[in-house]
């Protein structure tokens, strides 16, 4: 029952981290890097367990009324992303620390980082669709607040945004998706999804609305926009969750699901198109960049492209690769963005063509380099040779037919060589040659400090050992695999597979690499001839447009004109009772006592009409007064005649104190009592009131057909003399039984009458 | 004589918007007291008429079940009078803008700031 605690430490543990930035100062990091640390230890301590098939399960009851339960369960593919995610956050926090030593913000910093891990591990961990997608939107929460940590420039700002605006759109449109799965499958937990959701008629649409959440959160085609822009994050930032974590999030999501979802030609191919899409765009754009992290950035989409496309295509071949790709890349990329940060850091400067010959300054980093670029470009003893041969070896075993499925091969192939000649670029180009960077001033380059290199050097040691002993990773990859596929499998990894078809295809790769690397200025030059950023400006249409269109919405809707909003409540609620009039219009008359009238009730009516209609006819405000007055005392007279003494006694008072009031006022006041509107406004508001009276005189014929519930009435009446001793049942209510009430009454007046001095006496 | 009374609510009510819907300060606050006196009007309609017999009981009352409907006059009474204070208070807020502005046109009335 430890896993939710482990799952949820970080957001227990975030709240403190100011805190321990303050006590620890400039060892904050080592300390912050002991929560993620546990983690790991926990994780591993359950490997034994997992490694031979089972399945760790805790479940606490959220919101139960909408089947939402933090339910957690770790399997083979749970463990092998939280493994990444607690490992590699234990040293990105090291590096961090480091990295932003002596910054103001440090334990804001740590604060999100917390949060963040947490959320990811929520994410791989969650057994429940709901509590899935919370950890998935707090995870671009956390991801929009790191993009902005350094939120005094613009373009952080708008880096975050852009990454939030898309991934969060995306999430809606997973939201929708995952509604859609839990009802078709009856239950919102994954695991007990069903398999048969694919021959439902809703499959295709629900589909699509979940492929959208995981193709914006790892950035696929055409929603890769946002990555490179998030490349504004602190480097750690950008190596945790932008190429490490976060952005695998959708590749795990397609993993997590494929046992309910795959399998039908709509998967395959929209999966692994989109995915092969942006794996060659994220090679071919990759090779225009000359900032090392935006280099670093499309690699990285290109990457997650190819691990989208795997997990379309599907199949043991594809799933493995898959998964030793996802392990591959976090290792050597998660060291180049550091290293890249160790770069920027000394040099000041990510610009690639003002940087070289970096080798005798920064000599462990270009050793760290060399060797994560060589698993990038596939080089044996390297893991990225391992999962280079399955890449290829998969490639051969689509689910395409004959034609596409040697274009998939063409196209795996062009993926890798463009690797190939971008790794050159990273490592030869800066730490080989003449050297080059910008001098400051009685500054010596050297390499960054230890805590920034540490992280570097244990992912590569570890590309380095499964480089040369991918068995260990069987079991590993065989569990996780096995969550993807539904069923369990054996996996036999190894460095050497003979000479076969992927030797040789992985061969040209490197060797067209090297060749694309040495003619590469004008292949660059070339792709940047032919590719405009059409989806950006795309983006920034319709984000202009939506502010542009919302402005003017607002602006015609939120006028300031009190009497127009006025018009819109009082048309929309006199049609609310027209509709009740026209549905019981054969009841509006119907009552036999409606022409009982004495004479003198018709004189007062009468009377009171037109008093009435007078005050809105004349031109003098004292006769607008003394009518109003009129009409008041009128009021009383009809609360003589039908049984309301109380009513008629207050009323007369009230009138007369309020003709007092007016006249008061009116006799400071301006003299004319202009009317200020153009005949065609007074013929409108005419119109208005009219429909606006009619309404209410349906309103009155309407309610007196309907009979009054007796019991309250009963109770007073019943209860006045014996309980409150009174005789008079409206004074009773009043002063006994509804006090409370009397006295927010004189409040309310109380408070008038304050407001009213402080009016007149303020200045 | 509830016909009536409709009409009277009907009126008040299309003479109340009418003035609510003015420009000019005045007619507007004017406006909101008949728009007060209508709804009174029509809550005291609705509870039911009844000639002669006040919610009065002991020696000379009425019959309980002849008695006009005590709870409506109780809710009505309390309006009445937080309607007096409503209208008082907007009074003297419209005296006092008036004051402050010279301006009697709400539509001349459009910052905060002098």
């Amino acid at each position: 029952m430890l896993l939710p605690f482990i799952v949820l430490s970080g957001l227990i543990a975030a709240p403190f981290a100011p805190l321990v930035v303050r006590a620890a100062k400039t060892r904050a990091g080592w300390v912050i890097a002991l929560l993620p640390a546990l983690i790991v230890a926990y994780l591993a301590a359950q490997l034994p367990l997992v490694l031979t098939g089972q399945v760790i399960e805790a479940e606490w009851p959220w919101v139960p009324s909408l089947d939402l339960t933090l339910a957690f369960r770790l399997d083979g593919l749970g463990l092998l992303f939280a493994l990444l995610i607690s490992g590699i956050g234990t040293l990105i926090a090291i590096y961090g620390g480091s990295y932003l030593k002596g910054h103001p913000d440090l334990g804001r910093f740590f604060l999100y980082l917390l949060v963040f891990m947490a959320a990811m591990l929520g994410v791989v961990l969650s057994d429940n669709l709901l509590a899935l997608f919370v950890f998935w939107e707090m995870t671009s929460i956390s991801s929009y607040l790191l993009i902005g940590f350094n939120h005094d420039q613009e373009a952080s700002r708008k880096g975050a945004l852009k990454a939030l605006l898309i991934t969060g759109l995306g999430g809606l449109f997973m939201l929708a998706g995952f509604v859609l799965l839990g009802e078709m499958g009856g239950s919102y937990t994954i695991s007990q999804l069903p398999t048969t959701l694919s021959t439902m008629p809703l499959y295709l649409p629900m589909l699509i609305l979940v492929l959208i959440g995981a193709f914006t959160k790892s950035a696929q085609w055409p929603f890769h926009i946002w990555l490179p822009d998030a490349m504004q994050a602190p480097t750690p930032v950008s190596a945790y969750l932008h190429s490490a974590t976060m952005v695998k999030a959708g590749v795990f999501l397609l993993a997590r699901l494929s046992p309910v979802l795959a399998d039908t030609p709509a998967w395959l191919y929209l999966v692994s198109g989109f995915g092969l899409i942006t794996m060659v765009a994220g090679g071919i754009l990759a090779l225009k960049q000359s900032d090392l992290k935006a280099i670093l950035a499309y690699t990285t989409i290109g990457w997650l492209g190819t691990l989208v496309m795997l997990l379309g295509w599907g199949g043991h071949y594809a799933v493995e690769a898959a998964m030793v790709g996802v392990l591959t890349h976090a290792l050597y990329k998660g060291a180049l963005f550091m290293l890249a940060g160790g770069i920027d850091h000394e040099t000041g400067t990510r610009d690639i063509h003002l940087l070289g010959g970096l080798r005798r300054l920064m000599p462990v980093s270009a050793v760290l380099t060399a060797a994560a670029a060589l698993s990038m470009a596939g080089i044996p003893l390297l893991l990225g040779f391992v999962a280079k041969e399955l890449l290829l070896e998969a490639a051969l075993h689509t689910g395409y037919p004959d034609w596409l499925g040697w274009l998939a091969v063409v196209a795996v192939v062009l993926a890798s060589l463009l690797n190939v000649a971008i790794a050159l670029r990273l490592s030869y180009g800066v730490f080989f040659g003449p050297e080059r960077y910008p001098k400051r001033e009685g500054y010596k380059l050297h390499d960054p400090y230890p805590a920034m290199l540490l992280g570097p050097a244990v992912l590569v040691v570890l590309s380095l050992l499964f480089g040369v002993w991918p068995g260990g990773l069987n079991g590993m990859i065989a569990q996780a695999s096995g969550a993807v596929l539904g069923e369990s499998l054996t996996v036999k990894l190894s460095l050497w597979h003979g000479i076969n078809l992927a030797l040789i295809l992985s061969l040209t790769a490197i060797a067209l690499g090297v060749g694309v690397y040495l003619v590469y200025g004008r292949v660059a030059n070339g792709v940047n001839r032919v590719l405009r950023p059409t989806f950006n400006n795309a983006y920034e249409m319709t984000l202009a447009g939506m502010l542009s269109g919302a402005g003017r919405l607002t602006g015609k809707i939120q006028h300031g004109y009190l009497r127009y909003y006025l018009m819109v409540i009082l048309v929309v609620g006199a049609a609310a009772v027209g509709q009740a009039m026209i549905r019981y219009a054969g009841t509006l008359f119907s009552r036999p006592d409606l022409g009982n009238i004495q004479a003198y009730e018709i004189m007062i009516g009468v009377l009171t009409i037109t008093a009435i209609v007078m005050i809105a006819r004349t031109d003098d405000r004292y006769t607008a007064i003394v009518l109003l007055g009129v009409v008041g005392a009128l009021i009383s007279l009809i609360f003589v005649l039908f049984s309301a003494p109380d009513l008629a006694l207050t009323q007369l008072l009230i009138e007369t104190l309020m003709v007092i009031v007016f006249l008061l006022v009116f006799h400071f006041l301006l003299r004319d009592f202009p009317d200020h509107t153009s005949t065609f406004d007074r013929k409108r508001d005419l119109l208005i009131s009219l429909v606006v009276g009619a309404a209410a005189f349906g309103l009155v014929l309407l309610a007196i057909n309907i009979p009054g519930d007796p019991t309250i009435t009963d109770y007073f009446v019943a209860n006045s003399y014996t309980e409150a001793n009174g005789l008079n049942i409206v004074n009773v209510i009043l002063v006994d039984f509804r006090s409370l009430d009397t006295l927010g009454e004189i409040s309310v007046l109380a408070i008038a009458g304050v407001g009213i001095y402080a009016l007149l006496r303020g200045k | 004589m509830a016909l009536m009374m409709a009409l009277i609510v009907g009126t008040l009510f299309a003479t109340g918007t009418y003035m609510v819907l003015r420009r000019n300060i005045v007619k507007m606050i004017i406006g909101l007291g008949l728009l007060s006196h209508a709804a009174n009007l029509l809550l005291f309609t609705m509870g039911g008429l009844q000639r002669g017999a006040p919610p009065l009981l002991g020696e000379g009352g009425a019959k309980p079940e002849l008695m006009a409907d005590p709870v409506p006059q109780a809710l009505i009474l309390t309006a009445i009078v937080i309607g007096f204070g409503v209208m008082a208070f907007v009074l003297v807020l419209g005296y006092r803008t008036v004051q402050e502005t010279h301006a009697d046109d709400l539509d001349d009335l459009r910052t905060t700031s002098k």
